[in-house]
């Protein structure tokens, strides 16, 4: 993996929900903070995401889902990527989720979690950190 | 206690601890439209005196029904059904992509069964309205609320159908079929209110959710106005008159960050959709019905501080209520958190009731008229709006917009002014960029909790549809779908054979494959 190149990131809604305000949102602070995007759009099953994100040589993954549901598809998302070997993958989740969901993912290995009302800024630098520590740094 | 009644010059009330006599009107300064309609507005229950409306649906329909039959018994009025996402998408519950999604943004409704249940405790001699989230699936939505009220002898109750795809494919993300395919349903649905006298509104044209998804509230109006257009147009061009098609059509409006210009944005996009209607279809705005509004008091929730939301809520029902809504719900405090619980959805509603009968918003017709204030900001509104219809019509009107990606780029560019003010604190909020308190979780938190076992209500709306289909006669649903099919295929009108499918025992998912098949044909 090169590590002079921008972060790379790959962005999916996950689940059947449709509202995409917020990974617009953060694709585009991404995009402007020097990171390349891949946003693969609504409704992307996690097979997708692990095939997209190894394509892609991603550095880190953001999963958003507002109808609940998370904790299902980030850990399955995990499962995924470590059964395809790809399990260095950082994985960023975005939404609502009750709070047991939100434990169960992060105890499942999600890098971090962002609920409503976080600041962009946040997001951005998690994603920063994320792609560091994916590289290994 | 005023019931909306009162003549225009009329004191209908002194109920303040002052006994300040407070008038029904208080004369001009209001725009040329209302001032048209002022006769109409004093005396029938609608604009400024808002039925109140709950915005719910949960988990199973039997969890649905007794929620709204609590939400009833405190006064709720309207109900319009959040319906989840598979049955908006048209996926049963055991489709693979309905999976973890069951249940939780909404109720899981798949066939006639399931709404009759969801309605089946409420009293519906007392309820003025009843709808379904039905965007993409409007034929289906309206047949199984048709089916429900006419069973139930309720000819009386009016329809609040949410059926407005045209907005889905920027802002909400549940468009099945092509945007022409998608009007042609919408349209449909209107045709059959028509054509069958029902009251109500078939069809609400919503700029809630492109202003949500970015397009900010005055864009987004415009943008709602544009696609209602298309689907007048429609209806117009099968040879319906507008003014038998306007009250079937009812707009779900919002602006949800400041109180004086969440009024105007109400008080003026009902004028200027007037005019626009004067101009383009050629019907004077005296004869036209004011435009029916629904507002939806929601705001800068926040999920850190959940009690604070209300304050919150409180003004937006004020702002709403002000600029004279016919409709209204409201937000609950916990909604940023998760599906509403049952006490919050019971302060909700307390709180349009306390501010419509303990505050005296719904004493008087368009309150803030003659207001300098209010005044400038209507004539910003207005202009925002009309700069706005002018741009989409140059790239051909809504759906020529919709097409060739003027929609999407615009909202994409408005998209984040919230976010920017808040961030460079050109806007404050409470508990986040101003006064943040490290006691905020401990302080703020309220009730609510997590009500819903969504792994059981997966279950049990799966087992709930196998042996739905196992009860069925298969020979009696496979005819009905052929029905279906074969209006699809043509330009007959979808409802009548989506409401003997429904009745056959067709499930959503298979009533959509049907239009599919029809539509490729």
């Amino acid at each position: 993996m090169t590590t002079n190149r921008p972060i790379r990131v790959v962005l999916a809604k996950v689940g059947l929900d449709g509202h995409d305000v917020g990974v617009n949102l953060i694709a585009k602070a991404l995009t402007n903070g020097g990171f390349e995007v891949v946003y693969l759009g609504k409704r992307v099953p996690t097979d997708d995401i692990v095939a997209a994100a190894v394509a892609e040589d991603a550095d880190v993954i953001g999963v958003s889902c507002l109808s609940g549901g998370l904790g299902h598809f980030t850990t399955a998302l995990i499962g995924k990527l470590r059964a395809g070997d790809a399990a260095d993958i950082p994985v960023i989740a975005g939404g609502i989720d009750e709070p047991d969901q939100i434990s169960r993912m992060l105890d499942a290995g999600v890098y971090r979690y962002f609920g409503p009302g976080s600041s962009t800024e946040d997001v951005v630098a998690a994603f920063a950190a994320a792609g560091q520590d994916g590289r290994g740094a | 206690m005023d019931d909306g009644k009162a003549g225009l010059g009329e004191v209908p009330t002194r109920a303040n601890d002052g006994e300040v006599p407070i008038r029904r009107r208080y004369g001009g300064g209001g725009s040329a439209a209302l001032e048209q309609w002022a006769g109409r507005l004093a005396t029938s229950p609608g604009p400024y005196r808002p039925r109140f409306m709950v915005y719910s649906g949960l988990g199973t329909p039997d969890m649905t029904a007794r929620r709204l039959a609590i939400l009833q018994d405190l006064g709720a009025e309207s109900f319009l059904l959040a319906a989840d996402l598979p049955s908006q998408l048209g996926f049963d519950p055991d489709h693979e992509l309905a999976h973890a999604q069951v249940g939780r943004a909404g109720v899981s409704c798949t066939t006639l069964a399931d709404f009759a249940e969801i309605c089946s405790e409420l009293d519906l001699t007392r309820v003025d309205s009843v709808g379904l989230l039905a965007n993409s699936i409007g034929h289906i939505g309206l047949g199984m609320v048709h089916c429900v009220l006419t069973d139930a002898g309720a000819d009386q109750v009016r329809l609040v159908m949410q059926n407005d795809p045209l907005k889905e494919f920027t802002a909400r993300g549940t468009e099945i079929f092509t945007p022409e395919q998608a009007v042609r349903i919408a349209c449909d649905c209107v045709a059959f209110a028509i054509d069958n006298r029902l009251p109500g509104a078939a069809l609400t044209v919503c700029s809630n959710h492109l202003d949500v998804a970015g397009a900010g509230p005055v864009v987004a109006t415009a943008m709602a106005f544009a696609n209602a257009q298309v689907y007048l147009d429609e209806l117009v061009g099968r040879g319906y008159a507008v003014r038998d098609a306007l009250p079937h059509m009812m707009f779900f409006l919002n602006e949800r960050s400041d109180l004086y210009v969440s009024a105007a944005l109400f008080r003026t996009a009902r004028t200027v959709w007037a005019e626009l209607v004067e101009q383009r279809y050629g019907l004077p705005v005296g004869e036209q019905p004011a435009m029916t509004l629904m507002g939806y008091a929601h705001g800068l929730e926040s999920a850190d501080e959940p009690l604070v939301n209300v304050p919150r809520i409180t003004l937006a029902v004020l702002g709403s209520m002000l600029g004279g809504v016919d409709y209204l719900c409201a937000s609950a405090y916990d909604e940023a958190l998760r599906i509403p619980s049952v006490d919050a959805a019971a302060l909700a509603l307390r709180t349009m009731e306390v501010v419509a009968y303990e505050h005296g918003a719904m004493a008087s017709v368009d309150p803030l008229a003659g207001s300098h204030k209010l005044a400038e900001l209507d004539e910003h509104v207005a202009a925002g709006i009309r700069a706005e219809l002018e741009r989409i019509d140059e790239h051909g009107g809504g759906l020529a917009a919709l097409h060739d990606g003027y929609i999407s780029a615009r909202i994409d560019e408005l998209r984040g002014a919230r976010q920017r003010q808040l961030a460079e604190g050109e806007r404050a909020m409470v508990g986040a960029n101003l006064l943040r308190s490290p006691h905020g979780p401990k302080l703020f938190s309220g009730n609510s909790t997590g009500e819903v076992g969504f792994a059981q209500v997966e279950r049990t709306a799966r087992d709930r549809v196998a042996a739905h289909r196992r009860d069925r006669d298969d020979h009696v649903v496979r005819s009905a779908l052929d029905g279906v099919r074969a209006a699809a295929a043509t330009t007959g009108n979808l409802v009548p054979p989506t409401i003997a499918a429904l009745r056959a025992g067709a499930t959503s998912q298979e009533i959509i494959e049907a239009t599919s098949r029809g539509f490729a044909q």
